[in-house]
């Protein structure tokens, strides 16, 4: 993890005290564009920065010209980008190789021989920003014309790593207001997300990492009670870690007086499956509503569209979480429940009598909710085949 | 805000300095896997220091064990490690303390220790193994260097331009080294290896056998390894495992002398040089007199399945080994020849009575350096 090295602790220190003694807004804001080159470059090396920094330059450009068939076609080198730095293998192993192996055999050196050993640091959400930012200036959003902020927009280190993912008007005006006044509030604060993330992670999520792997090869052997306990530190372990990552993040940010999107508002009280994803990873879900769910017709061509619609775009949100089949099995799981949850009133009968039941006692609905989000962890963490003998061990003395 | 950060370093850094001079290892043996760095544990010098000031007076003759996992005593049960016979032979005019470390080498570990306590027990002698043909890197293997950076960066070690050369080139970013550089000031790790030891674990570590472990103090843990006696001999020399170490043992010597010309085998000078060059470069002038290397067979087991021709060799390699490391100023001694072969556990390390056997054999060395360095009487 990029936060707990010696060198990001000592880097955004420095960071911060520089820039927060710095004269003039324009030198601030020039400054924390080279210090986030260096920690890009620092991280990711020149190798790795260097098809972000295409990315950038093409998504810029786009922008800048206004052109609607500009901006469609840079998005679509963002997202082929995202796709062959960081789905290529799986598209060839996973989709291509069961259906047409010869085709994937005669692909592979070629296409594996072109990838970098590891995918650019951070690519997921470059191109997720970069295709907000596209998205937005095509439907006549007033692009960045400023290249230094646009740069900022693209590479700000806080964020670059793992997020949120940002939204560009909210992230420039922020930035602009940081480089222009210093308010000692933020400071504060920083510290206060800063040492919140670092013992969700540090203190709890490592220590909850401990604790799933030990059990992990004895699950099977457990009583139901030990694996529903395995099951809570699995939900608990992914909360931590991604939260305190976040809240570094937006420490960091805040320091600096900027502010990052919030990513997590306690998903583990919602009472649905919608309430859930409004509060869980919030930069990322709103991105793929509104990036997403939405253009391909959202909730507005009827039930049926409406359910497949939810269903593309968290099979879409499970493949972005990384390339491999159970990321998509859980994103469809996801899907499945949101479409359950917004079928099950339109039975007749059975639909008012389960809302009243909801409505009358709510920690039903809390708890069905969390059953089905934790039991959705094992589909996130495990071989689809493993998960699946997991879950029914759940249900199963 | 900022004058309590900075009174919450000073704080820090006087406690974590404190604390390791004080020592908090209690009833010290050896630095077994759970306060090794086998289980994410990373022990400073200070507090090796520390661990030193509980055990010996400056009075006694300081007996240092450095090196690796068969001077830690792998196979050997706390009660029967060798350094515990060793103590034993020696007597009360000398402490003996073990500070070696599994996959250590010489130059890392107890012998950094001993090097920085050079004024404080002026009457030391460092014990360590070295490989019989192998070079010797003066920074020690990457997972323990840290105990090297430790020192180095609080200005604790001797000049020693083939050390300085090699740590002035280090990437002055790297973790380790940016560690090494803040726990100068603040002596974080100090600190954390004592919460880690006294109050509570601070980092899961995939070593704990009973995870009702997890979070109890470090110190309370304890020294669970193994006694090869437990192991039926065919165990320890099993059968899958045969060729491997076979390969090995017959290949032993084969650096030093890769060939035979009309039946007798031919010395690679360069290779042979470059061994001692390695020696050389790797502890300080003025500390190799103090030195006690130890140069181990592999185990009976094989070496007696090995031709003779090889077994020959091998006594060539061998004793010119130990003659090279002390034409350099070290003590030498190789050990194992005739040991039996249950006194071996595995290929390389010893059993119990292995253990003893080897303390019987190095006591007399320790003593006669020891009046050879003046500490004792001929």
């Amino acid at each position: 993890m990029i936060f707990t090295t010696y060198w990001f602790l000592i880097f955004a220190a420095l960071v911060v005290l520089v820039f927060r003694v710095l004269p003039h807004p324009a030198i601030r804001m020039t400054f924390l564009a080279v210090a986030s080159l260096v920690f890009h470059v620092h991280f990711a090396g020149p190798a790795g920065m260097a098809p972000v920094m295409v990315m950038m330059a093409i998504t810029y450009g786009a922008g800048m010209s206004r052109k609607p068939w500009a901006c469609a076609v840079a998005m679509a080198l963002n997202v082929a980008a995202l796709a062959f730095y960081k789905y290529t293998a799986f598209l060839l192993a996973g989709v291509i190789a069961p259906w047409a192996p010869e085709i994937a055999k005669s692909l592979e050196p070629s296409l594996v021989g072109l990838l970098p050993a590891m995918p650019p640091l951070g690519v997921s959400f470059f191109a997720f920003e970069f295709v907000h930012y596209l998205f937005e200036v095509r439907r006549g959003g007033e692009p960045v014309r400023n290249p230094l902020k646009f740069l900022l927009f693209s590479v700000f280190f806080p964020s670059l790593v793992a997020g949120p993912i940002k939204r560009y008007p909210q992230f420039i005006a922020s930035l602009e207001a940081a480089c222009r006044r210093f308010n000692p509030s933020d400071l504060s604060e920083g510290l206060r997300r800063i040492a919140l993330g670092f013992v969700k992670k540090v203190l709890i999520a490592d220590n909850l990492t401990f604790f799933v792997d030990h059990y992990h090869p004895h699950y099977a052997e457990m009583g139901l009670a030990g694996r529903w306990m395995f099951l809570g530190a699995i939900g608990f372990r992914i909360l931590m870690d991604f939260s305190g990552y976040s809240d570094i993040a937006i420490g960091v940010a805040r320091l600096l007086g900027i502010r990052l999107p919030e990513n997590f508002n306690w998903p583990y009280v919602a009472r649905s499956i919608g309430d859930f994803w409004q509060r869980w990873h919030m930069s990322l879900s709103s991105w793929i509503r509104d990036y997403v769910y939405i253009p391909l017709g959202g909730n507005r061509h009827g039930h049926v569209r409406r359910v497949m619609n939810g269903l593309i775009a968290f099979g879409l949100c499970g493949l972005w979480h990384g390339p491999a089949w159970n990321f998509v099995i859980w994103g469809l799981y996801h899907g499945a429940g949101l479409a359950v949850a917004a079928s099950y009133q339109r039975i007749p009968g059975l639909g008012q009598t389960v809302t009243a039941a909801f409505a009358k006692e709510p920690l039903i609905a809390w708890l069905l909710t969390q059953i089905f989000v934790f039991v959705g962890w094992l589909w996130f963490f495990y071989p689809a085949p493993e998960a699946w003998n997991m879950i029914k061990l759940l249900f199963l003395p | 805000m900022i004058i309590g950060f900075g009174s919450a370093l000073l704080l820090l850094a006087w406690s974590g300095r404190r604390l390791a001079h004080d020592g908090f290892h209690e009833k010290f043996v050896r630095f077994h896997p759970l306060i090794a760095p086998d289980s994410n544990y990373r022990p400073t010098v200070a507090e090796m220091q520390g661990v030193v000031r509980e055990i010996a007076r400056p009075d006694q003759i300081l007996v240092v064990i450095a090196g690796n996992s068969i001077l830690l005593g792998v196979g050997q049960p706390v009660g029967s490690i060798w350094s515990q016979r060793l103590q034993e032979l020696l007597g009360p005019d000398y402490a003996v303390v073990n500070l070696a470390f599994r996959g250590s080498s010489p130059t890392t570990g107890g012998t950094i220790v001993a090097e920085t306590l050079r004024e404080e027990y002026p009457k030391q002698i460092l014990i360590a193994n070295v490989g019989a043909t192998e070079a010797i890197d003066p920074l020690g293997t990457g997972d323990y260097r840290f105990i090297v950076y430790d020192a180095h960066f609080k200005g604790l070690l001797l000049p020693w331009p083939p050390r300085d050369t090699l740590l002035e080139a280090l990437p002055p970013l790297s973790e380790q080294v940016l560690n090494a550089r803040i726990d100068r000031w603040i002596y974080q790790n100090s600190f954390w290896n004592w919460w880690s030891t006294q109050i509570g674990f601070t980092f899961p570590t995939p070593m704990l056998p009973d995870l009702a472990d997890a979070f109890n103090a470090r110190g309370s843990l304890p020294d669970r390894e193994n006694d090869y006696d437990d192991f039926p001999f065919r165990t320890r020399f099993a059968p899958e495992f045969e060729a491997r170490n076979m390969e090995i043992a017959a290949a032993r010597s084969s650096d030093f002398y890769p060939k035979q010309v009309d039946g007798e085998w031919q010395l690679d000078h360069q290779t042979y040089e470059n061994f001692l060059a390695s020696a050389r470069n790797a502890f300080p002038d003025s500390l190799k007199s103090r030195t006690l290397l130890l140069t181990g067979r592999d185990a009976p087991y094989y070496t007696r399945q090995l031709a003779p021709e090889i077994q020959a060799r091998d006594d060539l390699a061998f004793a010119r080994s130990v003659a090279g490391l002390e034409s350099l100023g070290f003590a030498a001694m190789q050990y194992g020849k005739d040991y039996d072969a249950s006194q071996y556990g595995d290929r390389t390390h010893l059993t119990k009575s292995g253990g003893a056997r080897l303390a019987a054999d190095v006591a007399p060395h320790v003593r006669e350096l020891a009046a050879k360095l003046g500490y004792i009487e001929p």
